[in-house]
């Protein structure tokens, strides 16, 4: 009697324990494909806006922004292998690169918000710093994202990962519709202030 | 495949493209700022409960 109540006992935990196990699993897969589509959102809207608001609205002059984008081409093709060298020898847990995702992905969000906020007067010759300034932070923390994101692939998948590639290509392809989002907001206020 | 690709990259560009208006930028800049908070709050949540999910279950 008593051993077949330890039985169940075990039984029913252990089951928990699989159920708790199994959740986490999915809950890791959501997660990842969630990281995928913060990044791909904050990343996207500013490949699409970011040469128009310099040009059409900040007014930079044509020979500030191809320095800008000329230094900043240089520094792209420096800061790529200087970072994946640093990551392969210097991170090698999943917390140490979830601890360097935490950090570079707060840097990320904040440095995304230097274009869409002038230091200087627009038209000033000056935004052409201002520009390469922030391409070049922008670009670093993109990188050491996009670099313990992929590992991290490797780290917490043994078997599963093709499941969690879907993941992130679902998050990756959600990521891109958040411009549609902002097109739809702009027209629902522009219609509240022009109807009301 | 091809179709994918497709939906994945290049039609939310061409969208974008056809609906762009500079006239309002501070409506895009109230945007873009509210989703960057939303993302900096995101990215801390979620890489702490993986942390959180990864350390107690050994996830391999």
């Amino acid at each position: 009697m008593v051993h077949e109540r330890l039985f169940l006992f075990l039984r029913t935990s252990f089951r928990i324990k699989i159920d708790q196990l199994i959740l986490n699993q999915q809950l890791i897969y959501l997660f990842y494909s969630l990281l995928s589509f913060l990044k791909t959102s904050i990343h996207y809207i500013h490949l699409v806006y970011y040469v128009q608001t310099y040009i059409f609205i900040y007014k930079i002059n044509s020979y500030s922004f191809w320095i800008a984008e000329s230094l900043f081409l240089l520094w792209n093709c420096l800061n790529d292998p200087l970072f994946g060298w640093f990551s392969d020898r210097y991170i090698s847990s999943i917390s140490h690169r979830l601890d360097y995702l935490t950090k570079c992905g707060f840097l990320f969000c904040l440095s995304s918000l230097l274009f869409w906020y002038p230091f200087v007067e627009i038209n000033s010759s000056l935004l052409g710093l201002q520009l390469v300034l922030s391409l070049c932070l922008y670009d670093t923390f993109l990188t050491m994202i996009d670099l313990n994101y992929s590992s991290l692939l490797i780290d917490i998948s043994d078997h599963k990962r093709e499941t969690l590639s879907s993941a992130s290509a679902i998050g990756n392809a959600l990521g891109k519709y958040e411009i549609i989002l902002f097109v739809l907001w702009e027209n629902f206020v522009w219609l509240k202030v022009h109807y009301h | 495949m091809g179709e994918f690709r497709l939906v994945e990259g290049s039609l939310p560009l061409i969208i974008s493209y056809l609906f762009w208006t500079s006239t309002d930028f501070r409506l895009f800049r109230i945007f873009i700022t509210i989703l960057t908070l939303i993302a900096m709050c995101g990215f801390v949540f979620i890489t702490q409960a993986m942390k959180k999910i990864s350390c107690c279950y050994n996830i391999k």
